[in-house]
């Protein structure tokens, strides 16, 4: 088949998880043998170069865009998903409540969610918990859940990673990702240095210096190339992801664990990614500054770091994988028939 | 602009939406949006259909309150591009139910154009807005 992924601009895969959400996307489909081609709102007449490629199904990425291209193409009577990445108006919503967005926000995404999900033919979302959302809180729109990343394979760490270096995956110009990091070096970091005075705390990703929170210990790498990010992983002792709102699965979670790098995360860390047992194998879970404090404890211990690095990476290997990700895009093409 | 000039939101760029006695209006292009009160709604449900500036007048309540004001309305939310002028086939019948004015405030916000603009992906240079990027 033919199939037309729109993005509104240049997608930056080293830089964020949508992007790369959307570069894996593009390669599942060509794996998968069909014709997938990319249209850039930014710089072209998006609609007459739909209709000149004369697809046989359009993706619309992000809501933005869904809402400016879909009464482009409608004539075109082509089946059109919406590539959700996650439910903004959840995720605004919650930002709402920790004063992070404006009071408006959340009922501003709602209302263009709600035409972007009612009018796809069919949407995706990354999470289970997030269709079923979708499902009550739109009954008339058709929306399923699949895997959003194909994780590489990688060799699990042999030994323990020496040294007391924590990392943070994601750029400022997320709001979880600021939030997130302005909370844990505010109210968890001085207690890590207390107890261990050589930790260190990387954070990797683009944080423009007035977004940067200052502190003893912690550095910004900036926007870093996967190869160099996963250098600066493999030197770390545990990733963290302390996320007070968000909405989504997040690669961060999955990078770190995929590495066989143990993680601490928040409920929003692990969104979509836990087993039945409610548990993620190779996570700590952990919302208060205690409860933080208390998990990088547990995870100074080397037969601990061991187990969980293990059970992580399986976990990942095991439900993350590239030929798993294959078949769930194969099972969201099928249910367009 | 002529007020004999017919206008009409700015669809399908612009959407709106109202909810008790408050409406948001939000500009896609931008990811911008707005807020209208009650008394405000009133007037902008007036550009549902093509009207112009002088039809508003006309059918206006209390013109005497409104005429002093008008042309700054229109030019505002032309300015934010939530109103255009209508096309031919835009253009309906003559505007004909009478409308109460009481004021007019738009009140804009920002905080979603990283999510909703035209290109969520880059960061914008803040000095110079879409679409310059942000130098590395």
């Amino acid at each position: 088949m033919r199939i037309a992924v729109c993005e509104a601009g240049y997608i930056q895969p080293e830089k964020d998880a949508g992007s790369r959400a959307v570069a894996d996307l593009m390669s599942g489909l060509g794996d998968l043998g069909h014709d997938a081609r990319m249209f850039v709102e930014l710089d072209h007449d998006i609609g007459r170069d739909l209709a000149d490629f004369d697809p046989d199904i359009i993706v619309l990425s992000r809501p933005g865009l869904f809402m400016r291209v879909f009464p482009q193409i409608k004539a075109l009577r082509v089946p059109v998903v919406y590539f959700a990445h996650d439910l903004h108006f959840v995720r605004v919503g919650l930002g709402e409540d920790l004063a992070a967005a404006g009071a408006r926000s959340s009922r501003v995404m709602r209302i263009i969610e709600q035409q972007c999900f009612e009018r796809a033919d069919l949407s995706v979302v990354p999470t289970r918990k997030e269709a079923l959302r979708v499902a009550e809180e739109f009954p008339s729109a058709r929306c399923v859940s699949m895997n959003y990343f194909a994780m590489p394979a990688h060799d699990p760490p042999v030994e323990p990673s020496a040294g007391a270096t924590l990392a943070f995956v994601g750029s400022s110009a997320h709001a979880p990702n600021r939030d997130g990091v302005e909370w844990f070096v505010t109210e968890v970091w001085s207690g890590v240095l207390a107890r261990t005075p050589s930790a260190q705390l990387i954070v990797c990703g683009a944080w423009p210096e007035n977004s940067q929170v200052r502190a003893e210990g912690v550095v910004y790498l900036g926007a870093v190339s996967d190869d160099e990010l996963d250098a600066a992983l493999a030197g770390a002792r545990i990733g963290i992801a302390p996320l007070r709102f968000g909405a989504g699965m997040k690669r961060k979670t999955l990078h770190y664990l995929s590495l066989g790098l143990p993680t601490i995360g928040t409920g929003f860390a692990v969104e979509g990614l836990r087993l039945s047992d409610g548990q993620t194998p190779g996570v700590l879970l952990a919302e208060t500054a205690e409860e933080w404090l208390a998990a990088i404890e547990t995870l100074t211990e080397d037969e601990v770091w061991m187990r969980m690095s293990a059970a992580g990476a399986r976990f990942v290997r095991n439900h993350f994988s590239r030929n798993h990700y294959l078949d769930s895009l194969a099972g969201v093409l099928a249910s367009l028939r | 602009m002529h007020r004999a000039t017919r206008l009409v939101i700015n669809r399908p760029t612009v959407i709106y939406d109202v909810q008790g006695a408050e409406t948001v209006i939000i500009d896609l292009a931008t990811g911008h949006y707005f807020r209208l009160d009650g008394a405000s709604t009133r007037l902008w449900e007036r550009f549902d259909t093509a009207v112009s500036p002088e039809d508003l007048l006309a059918t206006c309540t209390d013109p005497g309150a409104l005429e002093p004001v008008l042309d700054g309305i229109v030019a505002d939310l032309t300015d934010h591009a939530l109103i255009r002028a209508a096309t031919d086939t835009e253009v309906g019948d003559d505007l004909t139910s009478d409308w109460a004015f009481d004021g007019f405030v738009l009140e804009q916000f920002t905080d979603l154009e990283d999510i909703l603009g035209l290109d969520p992906i880059h960061e914008v240079d803040p000095d110079r807005g879409w679409p310059h990027v942000s130098a590395p």
